[in-house]
Parts: structure tokens; sequence; C-alpha cells
């Protein structure tokens, strides 16, 4: 993929963030307990982003350090959000360990297997994989309750397709992350195809925070 | 494109993978929709129903009243209420005799009238609410109820009572004596059975109650399709659904009717618990 494409992509992408900033921030008065969160999510992918922005193409400076950052909020904030609907047939204990496994592995990928100044290939693959679990578990659960009928005024529905999607695609991508930035043709390309992955993922966020939970 | 890199993974191949897991994950979410759409319709359905089953029960027991109201008043009507009337006759008679020993003879006849009365309002009550139910259970009650039948002289009837009798709460006896009577007076007034067996077995964990006749039995499954049941059926049913018994039908025509009732014996006890009866 031409570098020119990949690099337009990527800020189509980031710039997608803008609107479910903008949802959240006219809706802010009628925000639920679920959708709250849901916004600081946005708010901090675009705090990262934007401080990515000025270290790297601004000041030139190394920035893939944010990732590791931006993985733990992004997952803490998930984690929060699920915990609040999940906790049956989840249970404190399952979250309690989801919490601590994760820290664990955040850690030991910024300190040692990936490297503070690497992309946290490890630590993402883990949080994607807690991610997607937790989405399934949402689905069980409308399942099992079957007290949901209208899901599209669910914004945990919309949070959890929207992770579901983003994170079963880009797990691979986050997987070989490492091993392909040397060829930075490749790396462009993957780079690209997880910009439209994520720009997806944020319109997800915006239908979260626009909907009106009625059940 | 095709470019390699340390794991000779190339971008063709990369995207293809990508597109495999979003595509799965589109399947994951696809499917639980309309899985949940399925259940949801499920749901409504068997809330459709029940709601159906329920009118109809509501009908059939406001139909049973009216029945038993109209019962009620034609039997005070015509046989207690021109009982009384004969009385009231004879005695207003007796004031315009002029001599005692001519008086006797309506006298008496009047007496006769009261005393009939008497009978026929005891057999009423009898039938709205057996006392013998209340006061000696549930087989003093079915033995009542036989030794009315075997007085007719139309019909061989059978009670047997196995196992350890116990007394069980007045409702549930009511219950299982209401279902003997609905079934008594079905094979009585359809049937055109000659023999009748009731089956009362008391087993360490369940009570089973059975029915039979050799009748000519009926299509149980047409029966179930109409649209307006009947009720003695669905008043079968709802009081072993009360219950919480298992209740079995067995019949056909020409084959006879054969029920058998397995209530749980946890089911509440009476207060006089473990008298025997049997």
């Amino acid at each position: 993929m031409d570098e020119n494409v990949a690099r337009l992509i990527a800020v189509l992408s980031a710039y997608s963030a803008g609107l479910p900033l903008v949802v959240g921030l006219l809706g802010w008065g009628r925000l639920t307990h679920i959708q709250k969160p849901i916004f600081w999510l946005v708010i901090w992918s675009i705090f990262i982003e934007m401080l990515a922005m000025l270290l790297g193409p601004y000041l030139h400076h190394p920035n893939l350090f944010l990732v590791h950052i931006f993985t733990v909020g992004q997952f803490l904030l998930l984690w929060y959000i699920f915990k609040q609907r999940l906790l049956i047939p989840l249970r404190e204990v399952h979250f309690t360990f989801t919490l601590v496994a994760f820290v664990i592995a955040a850690i030991l990928s910024a300190t040692w297997i990936d490297g503070w100044m690497n992309f946290n290939s490890h630590a993402r693959s883990f949080e994607s994989i807690l991610v997607i679990f937790f989405c399934l578990t949402y689905y069980y659960q409308r399942l099992q309750r079957l007290d949901l009928e209208y899901l599209e005024n669910d914004p945990l529905f919309w949070l959890s397709t929207g992770n579901m999607i983003y994170f079963s695609a880009s797990l691979i991508m986050f997987i070989i992350s490492n091993y392909i930035i040397v060829d930075e043709s490749m790396s462009f390309s993957v780079w690209a195809v997880h910009a439209i992955l994520n720009t997806f993922n944020y319109l997800f966020l915006t239908i979260a925070l626009w909907v009106k939970p009625t059940n | 494109m095709g470019e390699t890199n340390q794991l000779g993974l190339s971008f063709p191949l990369l995207l293809l993978i990508v597109i495999a897991m979003l595509s799965l994950a589109i399947a994951v979410v696809a499917f639980f929709l309309v899985y949940q759409k399925r259940l949801f319709r499920q749901q409504k359905q068997i809330r459709e129903i029940e709601a159906e089953q329920q009118k109809q029960l509501m009908q059939a027991v406001m139909s049973a009243q009216e029945e038993e109201r109209r019962k009620l008043a034609s039997e005070l009507h015509d046989g207690i209420g021109s009982l009384l009337s004969a009385g009231k006759l004879y005695l207003k008679k007796i004031e315009s005799v002029d001599s005692i020993e001519r008086s006797r003879p309506l006298l008496s006849e009047a007496g006769n009238i009261l005393d009939e009365s008497l009978s026929t309002m005891r057999e009423l009550s009898s039938n709205l609410s057996p006392a013998s139910l209340q006061r000696y259970g549930l087989i003093a009650a079915l033995e009542d109820l036989t030794q009315r039948v075997r007085k007719l002289q139309t019909h061989q009837v059978e009670l047997i009572c196995t196992g350890e009798a116990i007394r069980l709460a007045e409702d549930v006896e009511s219950s299982i004596f209401r279902i003997a009577q609905e079934l008594i007076n079905n094979t009585l007034k359809h049937a055109e059975a000659s023999t009748i067996k009731l089956e009362l077995n008391f087993l360490p964990e369940t009570l089973q109650f059975s029915y039979s006749d050799n009748g000519k039995g009926f299509d149980l499954e047409a029966k179930k399709q109409e649209k307006r049941r009947s009720f003695g059926l669905i008043n079968i049913e709802s009081r072993a659904q009360v219950l919480d018994a298992q209740l079995h039908f067995d019949t056909s025509p020409g084959a006879g009717l054969h029920l058998l009732l397995v209530i749980p014996k946890n089911i509440r006890i009476h207060a006089d618990d473990k008298s025997s009866l049997g």
C-alpha cells in the first residue's frame, strides 16, 4: 500500500474520534452511567492520539511508549464498563483476576517482553482476548436473561459489537506487530487496515453514545 | 504488495486472516442477534398460549359458577320450593277443617312433606360441600360418593384404597374429591359405562389416584383441539396443576377412560396428620 494513502487513512481514523466526541458532548446531560465511561474512553483515545501526534510528527520524539499507557487506560475503562453489567454470570473474583492478570501482562510487556519503546504486542493481544471474552459474556448474558428485547437501544450492545469486531480482526495484527516493523511497506499497510477497523469502532462508540436506553 | 518480513508473512495473506477473523466476529454477532430474536419470539408465543389458557380457565370457572347457581336455583325452586308450597296448602286446609279428627291425616301429610323438604335440603347441601370430606377426610367422602352411585343401581362401582392413608390439607383433599366427582358425573352422563373403578394408592413418595370406566371413551386429542374445550377437562387439568400433580389420560373411542393422577406427597398435610384412615 502506498505510504501516503496509509498515512491519510491513519489521519482520517484519528479524526473519526471527533464523531463520538461531538455526540457525547451534545448529549452529556442524558448520558447514563454506562455511557459516561464510554465517553471517557473516547476522551482517553483522543488525548493519547493528540499526545502521539505532538511527540511524533511535531517534536520528532519516539512516541511508542504511549501505546503502553493507552492500552492500560483503555482496558481499565472497558473493564469498569463491563463490570457494571456482567457481575452475573461473572463474579467479582473473575473481574479481579482479569484485572490483576492484565496489569501483570502490561508491566511484563513494557519492562521485559516487548520493551517500553516497542509496540506492546503481548499486552495488546492479551487485552484483545480479555475484551472479546467480555463481549461474548455480554451476548451470553443477553440470551440467558432475555431481558432486553430492543438491543439497538442498549449502549453496551454497540460497545460490545464494536469491540468484538475491532479486537477480533486486529488480534493478528497485534500479535505480529513487532515482527513486521522492519518491513516499512507492510507495516504501513497493516496499520492502515488497523486504522480502518479503528474508524469502525469509533462509529460503534458514536452509536453507543447516541442511543437513549429505553429497556 | 507481496512483501515478506521476519515471519515470511505476505500482506495479502495477513489481510486474508484479518478478513477471516472479521467475518467470524460478524458471524458471531449475527448468530447472536438471530438467536436472540428467535428466543424472544418463542417466549412471546408461550406467553400468548398461557394467556389463552388462562382466559379459557376463567371462562370455564365463570360458566361453572353460573351453572352451579342455575342448578341451585332450580333445586330450590322445583324441589324444596314446591314441597314447601304443598306443605303450606295442607296447613291452610287444616285451618278450615272443624274437627281434630279430620285434620289428623292432613297434619300427617304436612309432616311428611316437611321431612321430604329436609331430606332434599340435606342432599343439596351434601352435594355442594360434603360434610364427610371435612369431618372424615377424602376416603370417607369417596365412599359416600360411590355409595350414592351404587344406589342408582345402574353401575358397578368399586373403590380401592392401598398403602398407609394420611390426611392431606383440606383444599388438596377437596381438589381430588372434585376431580373424582367430575369424572363420575361425566361417566354417568356420557360414557354409557357399566363399571367404574376408583383407586387411591398411598405410596411413600406419592399419592396415586386412578379412575377408570368401561364406557365409550372419546378422542382426547380432538377434545383438546376444540376451540371451546369442555369445562370438565379444563377443570380436571387446572386442579391437577394446582396440586402440582402429573396427570395421565388414556382414552380413545370405544376403549373406556383411564386416568392416573400422581400427586407429590410433600404437598401440605392436614393438621391432624397421620390419622390412619385406611
